[in-house]
């Protein structure tokens, strides 16, 4: 039996609203991520499932048991917010200890789960101290040893990493996992931002306007997002529209607005007759002419005039401006070659499985 | 902070101001306290000789029941209006309607401009032998004109403008309060009313203390309200200082009253603040 179940759960403010008929199971152990723009619902969602909100249909199911009615101190979720709300006037023994005194945990053993839960974020020896003298790593730290020490069936993360800067992000991602796995947390992470939901969820879900737009695991939701706005969300993307005329061997070409052509692969079900939308990553286009034994596949090559290089480390964004006027973005790995120049006239080279094929304006 | 020329020319008119209105006034009040009164004069003679005998006086029964009184109705008052603002100023500080939540802060400071006569008045309207008086009274199985159901109108008048004040005074406190805090309270396991008083009480402390303290003080220097509602049952030591001053004309009497009060509430405010700031120094 899944842990949290959602079943089609809508939430209406007045007539706006704001989750509509969303469904899904988180099984044991599992972190989801929910992925989306502000407003898209994905904190309404974690709201309901707090109990901060009550959904007007469909239900909220705890291992099979509905939700419904129950009060947030009625359910045993553990809550990391966003700004951690950590409580100022108390320590951080007395903020972890604060759910084990609540949840009616034995007395005597409180300081014992305590202490285990500060060893399991690595704060040792800030015991006393009041979260105004903690960095805000630390406060965080606090606040995951806080919602996780009551053993809650679910945990929910609020934008976990958003308020670090960008290098403590990095290393408290992987010290996250870390310590969510140590302890088996069914969990879901509420963000709008793709790396932390990408990088934490086994399973991202794109919420837009309030519903699902797509679910699955990371690498398939960037790989083959079924609709334009996953596929903008999740990575940078170049975008062709056009119609499609079928060719053999789940090929087609593209006639694309601007007169450009290129072959595509198209999905095994066959999408159908009118305009489709294209999406080219950026990683995907080469610079430089077709090689001339890439066998019996075809290479869709253009002729672009570079418009700027940014040098970002170990990544060169490109614009390349191609016929029509049209820019696209391309990415290179940095590894000590000359870079190319802003005007100078090159080729450019993608292969049909480097397209991705949507609805048009979907 | 270095201070300049300029800025000592600003603060002249304050300084003077505040040295002719308040330290000169202030300095021969406590001169007066401390020379010997002749009955049948007005104030003391110009040569009067010094004496310790107005400050003995007071602590005499009768002169220090004053001061008890005063004390038992400013404590009590200041913390029954504490109780009820506090939910008051929770709701306007949390109520999610912009127009509501200002129409709320208007009539809260709307109440404060209303006459101190026209309220004592007004309750005595409401609650003497008139109006709901006999019906309050015998609800509470009291006489109308005993002692308790006048300490009890008293009250109700301190409260008349004690609330609203207060009730604006936590609003500050309240909206600078991170609601989150009650969200992950209750995600916690503490019910609605557990984490109010674990949580957002604690952190109010510092706001309900100025709020004790305005209510307090207020009524330390309470007068229109015991010499009306109090029917010469109540007094509180302004009363006694007014009759000292303007009945008798004993005013090295009614200085030493005066003085003796003004050092007895510094003393019990500073240490209401130092204890409260002992243990919530964290508090800022």
């Amino acid at each position: 039996m899944s842990v949290l179940e959602l079943s089609h759960v809508t939430k209406r403010y007045g007539a706006f609203v704001a989750v509509e008929n969303v469904s899904f199971t988180v099984e044991k152990g599992q972190i989801l991520s929910l992925l989306g723009p502000s407003g898209c619902g994905k904190t309404t969602t974690l709201r309901l499932i707090a109990g901060f909100e009550n959904a007007n249909e469909g239900a909220v199911m705890f291992s099979g048991v509905d939700m419904k009615g129950r009060r947030p101190y009625e359910r045993n979720v553990g809550l990391l917010f966003q700004d951690y709300a950590l409580f100022p006037h108390m320590t951080v023994v007395e903020n972890v200890a604060y759910g084990l005194k609540h949840r009616n945990f034995e007395k005597a053993r409180i300081p014992d789960r305590v202490a285990e839960m500060l060893s399991l974020v690595r704060l040792k020896g800030f015991e006393d101290r009041r979260p105004s003298q903690l960095s805000g790593g630390q406060q965080q730290r606090v606040a995951l040893a806080r919602a996780l020490a009551t053993n809650p069936e679910v945990v929910l993360l609020d934008e976990p990493l958003s308020a670090l800067d960008a290098k403590l992000r990095q290393e408290l991602r992987f010290e996250l996992k870390a310590i969510l796995s140590a302890v088996n947390a069914t969990t879901i992470v509420v963000t709008h931002d793709q790396e932390e939901a990408m990088s934490l969820g086994d399973s991202v879900i794109v919420m837009s306007a309030g519903k699902i737009m797509q679910q699955g695991a990371p690498t398939d939701i960037y790989a083959n997002p079924k609709t334009r706005f996953v596929a903008e969300f999740i990575g940078r993307s170049n975008w062709f529209t056009g119609q499609l005329a079928r060719s053999a061997k789940g090929m087609a070409e593209l006639n694309a607005n601007g007169g450009i052509r290129m072959f595509v692969n198209i999905p095994d079900s066959s999408p159908g007759d009118g305009a489709f939308d294209v999406c080219v990553r950026p990683e995907r286009i080469r610079i430089g002419a077709a090689n001339a034994s890439s066998g019996d596949s075809p290479v869709n090559e253009m002729r672009g005039t570079i418009r700027d290089v940014a040098h970002l480390g170990a990544d060169l964004h490109l614009v390349v401006e191609i016929a029509g006027g049209q820019l696209l973005a391309v990415t290179e790995k940095y590894f000590g070659q000359a870079l190319e120049q802003s005007g100078q006239e090159v080729s450019i080279t993608f292969l049909p499985g480097d397209c991705i094929v949507v609805p048009s304006g979907s | 902070m270095k201070y300049s020329r300029s800025t000592a020319l600003l603060l002249l008119p304050g300084f003077a101001l505040f040295l002719a209105l308040l330290v000169l006034p202030l300095a021969n009040v406590l001169d007066e306290s401390f020379r010997l009164f002749e009955p049948g004069r007005i104030g003391s003679a110009k040569d009067a000789a010094y004496t310790l005998f107005n400050y003995a006086e007071i602590l005499t029964p009768s002169y220090l029941r004053y001061f008890a009184e005063t004390f038992k109705f400013g404590v009590l008052s200041s913390l029954i209006a504490l109780v009820v603002a506090f939910p008051i100023a929770y709701a306007v500080a949390r109520q999610p309607s912009p127009i509501l939540r200002k129409l709320a802060i208007g009539f809260l400071i709307g109440m404060m401009f209303l006459s101190t006569l026209v309220r004592v008045n007004a309750l005595q309207l409401t609650f003497g032998p008139t109006g709901y008086g006999q019906l309050l009274s015998g609800l509470l199985n009291v006489s109308p004109n005993g002692r308790f159901y006048t300490e009890l109108v008293v009250v109700f008048g301190l409260l008349h403008y004690l609330i609203p004040i207060a009730a604006i005074t936590l609003l500050g406190t309240i909206q600078n309060l991170d609601p989150r805090l009650i969200d992950a309270s209750q995600v916690l396991g503490a019910s609605r009313l557990r984490s109010h008083l674990s949580i957002t009480v604690p952190l109010c402390i510092p706001g309900l203390l100025s709020a004790f303290m305005i209510c307090f003080t207020l009524c330390l220097s309470a007068f229109v309200v015991p010499m009306i509602l109090g029917k010469g049952k109540v007094l509180f030591v302004s009363n006694l200082i007014y009759s000292r001053f303007s009945e008798i004309a004993d005013y090295p009497s009614g200085s030493a009253v005066a003085i003796t009060m003004l050092i007895v509430a510094l003393i019990t405010i500073y240490g209401i603040t130092w204890m409260v700031s002992k243990r919530y120094g964290n508090l800022k």
